[in-house]
């Protein structure tokens, strides 16, 4: 319906040739129902505005980095030169209580032909796609981000506003792909060729929330380390971490971290045939923290008994009294950036929200009386999640989804995505279906990017080349990077294959790697 | 090798297969060389015990896999050992081996020097070296200093510089290789680029037996003619204060550059995959109306055609290229307005050619005095006769950016040119040359300029594995923000059609 007023509008603006400001202005002209335009302007080629400041990030919910690596500037960065492009900020109001902002850059020149959307992290509240937009644009990509309906990162904007909890959970996504959708063929005469989805963590879970509602919004959805589904996540980090917190002579100090990192790469490291400091396959490690117990006087290279039942806990999967696996457990490999030392999670804007908020409703939900069957069951009536494992109507929509995961990741442990791809391999039947879904568990890495292992490739290229090409990745190209240089590059391989080292050569080179199933 | 260690060692066979603790190394009598130091540096971040560059050594030139990390590094274990090397009376050479104390790979790879050395600056690259396994030495080519002062009076030490001390380094760390493992390494690389170039160039012609692969990149060889080149261009900007260019005037070249001849290679990416092509007109750029940062003046222009220029003898006989189309932003330091040529090229006339502080570069003669350099310090180039290093069986990797301003890059293509001429046409199983749009000096740039140069040339002379392309990568802050494949000359990228520019799968190496 939309879609043909606008073309009304329009008429003959469709043309190959670049557009200028006055196509731009024109948009303006189709104020769609339930949006307001805040801004429609023709942004002339130059250096990219630095983004806003995100809001104040929330406790263990950075805004994460999707796409080809923009890791939010880690190092110095020369400045980004954006090309003109057509720049639409609006306003979604699908309800009375919605307030949903979302960005669109529409580029003049060159536009690819494409529709590149980009996700969100931790709790949302600002438009964090932002940052990875302007690489999007560059590569004459359509693109477009939302805040997800609320501002701030964290979950206080639930309490007493169900529909803004629908908005973060599923609409503001969906509608913002749709508006994008809308106006890129006003302005260019027609429809993206292809759309696809970027997005990591928070914007991992979007990606699969959309693949499940809504399969055929998207022909092709990068899905990182998702954070899927969120209340399972929020709750059972909520657990592990009251566990800690009642021990609290069992923080180990970080000196103490180091041993125990030292110790598991001792005996997991080499698993994979080669040292660099990466566990290839954690699976594999059965590391056992008794092994650490001191043995006289408490000293720096052992643990106490406390300490173990620490470590022991954050490898542990998290359960319900019935044991059903509520998340998994951090992977071994990781423990310099795991927390260890006791860090209370029932600060505002960490998965303590989950529970008070869209679960109880209640700010001043008393930690002490978490039940984490309770708790998990009540919270999840909210609605943000979707359990669904049968992805049918995406792949036969012809779309591809590639999912990626560190195994070093501190903020989601990575064995529930390996846990999520079986689900639907379950689900769908049968073991084979790598023709439209496939997984790269990434040794070293962690939160969606960062960590000492191989973290950078060029996730959109390699989606782009399977759904339009029809060339599945059978091995990706990764390289790491330290203070500007490439120090090593790895193949990332799909799950349950893993990179092994052909036995010569350099290690730091992919080329001497190949991929195969141990 | 195997047959002057049991000699050295003074303990007859046995010996020469017998391991050495790193801290006894210092009884081995090596010929011409003082041993000062030979310790066991324990895993960890080292910090070096002596301030290896004195405060006017220029930066490394960077080889190999990328440049400095932060200090201090964390090393694995190694033995390191310190050697001063006399060949000469005059001679003093500082250098140092670094041998991993575990995981040895059974490889040496030694590392090169930039512009007029003076420092052990491979210091950065050992360090990459060690951790990948590698027994790995440098020195400092037997001066103290960036400044060519030290030729004034010491030829011996113009040769040590010229090619002597790579040798007798070399050699020396062979032997305490083969004193530390009890056996000699099973292959040897050279890995350098700038200077660092013009060494392994040396080493594969003078001494082909010392490298199984030679890694040469940007190569400042012939030494005399590029400084020749240099000073050419130097005496025509100073005429008057008229001739330099501003920074913001090469800019809006630059610009003026890309907006001609980017788009010619089928992808508009501010990098132009082979510069020779683009043939833009600077006099487009002049002033029409007073004078702007957008345009240029009657001098401004003549000093632009002469850094595109070749310089020439007067018979027509090329000495040395100029710069390429897409390069100006970095013509700064050739076109900028400072009193003097800079001492970097000034070097190889006033000091190690005619032994005269006062030399006056105003009345360089282009003809003249590069004859002379030829003449008194012809021996500091290679000449490409590398037909004893084909037979040894070693590989040679050369690489060399478009957008280098210190060094012209079409130099490079006339070196592999004259050895495909000298040798034959088909040469590709031993030598092959990438060049590298938009890549400057070494690296950096607007193009990828990143690649495991060792790994590379490791395939080809251990596993027969040719490059027939290399994947390369360019970082903006620490994000990769483009990968394009380099091609083995006369190859370029070509852009398939499909698919992301910044991703080298979309690019094939074709015939241009």
């Amino acid at each position: 319906m939309k879609t043909l007023t606008f073309l009304f509008v329009l008429g003959g603006v469709a043309s190959a040739a670049a557009l200028d400001s006055s196509s731009c202005e024109k948009l303006k002209a189709l104020q769609p129902g339930d949006a307001v335009f805040t801004t429609v302007e023709f942004v002339p080629a130059g250096p990219a505005a630095p983004p806003a400041a995100p809001a104040a990030p929330a406790a263990g919910a950075p805004a994460q980095a999707a796409g080809r690596g923009a890791g939010g500037g880690r190092g110095a960065q020369a400045p980004i030169i954006l090309p003109a492009h057509c720049r639409v900020a609006a306003t979604l109001k699908p309800s009375a209580d919605s307030e949903i902002k979302m960005e669109l850059w529409l580029p003049a020149d060159n536009w690819n032909g494409k529709f590149q959307m980009m996700g969100n992290g931790g709790w949302a509240g600002t438009i964090q796609g932002l940052t990875q937009m302007p690489a999007a644009l560059r590569e004459g990509y359509a693109t477009s981000a939302t805040d997800t309906g609320h501002e701030g990162g964290n979950g206080m904007f639930a309490l007493g506003h169900p529909e803004k909890i629908t908005d973060f959970a599923w609409r503001a996504v969906h509608l913002t792909a749709v508006e994008s959708k809308t106006l890129i063929k006003a302005y260019y005469g027609k429809e993206p060729k292809f759309s696809y989805w970027n997005g990591c963590s928070t914007g991992g879970r979007q990606a699969l929330i959309e693949v499940t509602k809504f399969p055929d919004d998207f022909d092709g959805v990068l899905a990182g380390a998702p954070a899927n589904p969120h209340i399972y996540l929020h709750t059972s980090g909520v657990a592990r971490s009251i566990q800690l917190m009642k021990h609290p002579d069992g923080a180990l100090s970080p000196a103490k971290v180091e041993t125990l990192h030292n110790a598991v790469l001792a005996q997991c490291d080499t698993l994979d045939g080669v040292k660099d400091g990466l566990v290839g396959d954690p699976h594999k490690c059965k590391f056992d923290p008794d092994t650490l117990l001191c043995k006289g006087a408490d000293n720096d290279k052992c643990l106490t008994a406390s300490q173990v039942a620490t470590v022991k806990t954050v490898y542990a999967d998290v359960k319900t009294s019935k044991g059903e696996i509520v998340w998994t457990g951090f992977e071994p490999g990781g423990e310099l950036q795991y927390n260890l030392r006791n860090i209370p999670m029932t600060a505002a804007g960490g998965g303590w929200d989950s529970v008070r908020i869209p679960g109880h409703q209640d700010a001043d939900y008393d930690w002490h009386n978490f039940n984490l069957d309770a708790d998990l069951a009540l919270a999840d009536k909210s609605g943000i999640d979707t359990h669904i494992t049968d992805l049918t109507p995406f792949k036969k929509h012809g779309g591809k989804l590639l999912l990626y995961h560190g195994w070093a990741d501190p903020a989601i442990p990575p064995g529930n995505t390996v846990n999520f791809y079986n689900k639907v391999l379950a689900t769908m039947g049968g073991g084979k279906q790598d023709d439209w879904m496939r997984l790269y568990m990434i040794p070293g890495m962690q939160h969606c990017g960062g960590g000492s292992g191989t973290d950078q490739f060029n996730k959109v290229a390699i989606l782009e080349r399977w759904r339009e090409q029809n060339q599945a990745p059978d091995q990706i190209l990764a390289s790491h990077v330290t203070n500007g240089q490439v120090d090593m590059t790895r193949p990332l391989c799909p799950f349950p294959q893993v990179a092994v080292y052909k036995g010569t050569g350099s290690t730091n080179d992919a080329a001497n790697f190949s991929c195969k199933v141990q | 090798m195997i047959r002057s260690v049991a000699f050295i060692l003074c303990g007859g066979a046995f010996a020469a297969f017998a391991q050495t603790p790193c801290d006894k190394l210092s009884s081995l009598k090596l010929p011409d060389a003082t041993i000062t130091a030979a310790e066991s540096v324990a895993a960890g971040p080292y910090r070096a015990t002596a301030t290896p560059a004195p405060a006017a050594a220029p930066a490394a030139a960077p080889a190999g896999r990328g440049g400095q990390p932060p200090a201090p590094p964390v090393l694995p274990a190694f033995c390191r050992v310190a050697i001063t090397l006399t060949p000469t009376a005059d001679s003093h050479i500082e250098m140092e081996v670094w041998m991993p104390a575990e995981n040895w790979n059974n490889k040496y790879e030694a590392v090169g020097n930039g512009g007029w050395a003076g420092s052990i600056q491979g210091f950065a690259n050992m360090q990459t070296a060690l951790r990948e396994g590698y027994a790995t030495s440098g020195n400092d080519t037997g001066h103290k200093g960036a400044d060519p002062v030290f030729g004034l009076n010491h030829p011996e030490k113009l040769v040590d510089f010229s090619y002597r001390a790579n040798h007798e380094m070399v050699l020396k760390s062979k032997a305490l290789i083969t004193a530390f493992y009890g056996k000699a390494p099973k292959l040897s690389y050279w890995n350098g680029c700038s200077t660092g170039g013009r060494q392994g160039l040396m080493e594969a012609y003078k001494y082909p037996e010392d490298f199984d692969g030679v890694i040469a990149g940007a190569p400042a060889n012939y030494q005399t003619h590029l400084h020749a080149w240099d000073m050419m261009v130097g005496t025509g900007v100073r005429k008057d204060d008229q001739h330099f260019v501003s920074n913001a005037k090469l800019t809006a070249l630059n610009k003026a550059v890309l907006a001609a001849c980017d788009g010619a290679d089928g992808v508009k990416d501010g990098l132009l995959n082979d510069p020779r092509r683009c043939k833009f007109d600077p006099a487009t750029l002049l002033c029409k109306a007073g004078n702007s940062d957008d345009c240029l003046t009657p001098a401004e222009l003549e000093s632009v055609k002469l850094v595109y220029s070749s310089a020439k003898k007067k018979n027509g006989e090329l000495i040395f290229p100029g710069k390429e189309p897409g390069s100006e932003t970095t013509w700064g330091a050739i076109v900028g307005n400072t009193p003097a040529p800079p001492m970097l090229s000034m070097g190889s006339f006033m000091y190690a050619t005619y032994q005269d502080g006062n030399w006056d570069w105003r009345k360089f003669d282009l003809d003249r005095d590069t004859a002379a350099a030829d003449e008194k310090f012809g021996y500091v180039n290679a000449p490409p006769d590398l037909a004893a290093f084909k037979n040894h069986g070693g590989k040679l990797l050369l690489y060399h950016g478009w957008n280098d301003t210190a060094i012209s890059p079409e130099n490079t293509v006339n070196y592999y040119e004259s050895l495909l001429k000298k040798m034959g046409g088909k040469q590709d199983n031993w030598v092959r040359l990438f060049m590298e749009p938009g890549m400057q000096h070494c690296q950096g740039g607007p193009g990828p300029d990143q690649f495991n140069k060792m790994a590379v040339i490791e395939r080809w002379r251990e596993s027969n594995v040719a490059p027939d392309q290399i994947l390369a990568s360019h970082v903006n802050g620490n994000n990769i923000d483009m990968t394009r494949p380099l091609c083995p000359y006369p190859q370029v990228a070509v852009y398939k059609g499909a698919g992301s520019t910044n991703d080298a799968v979309n690019f094939s190496c074709k015939m241009p």
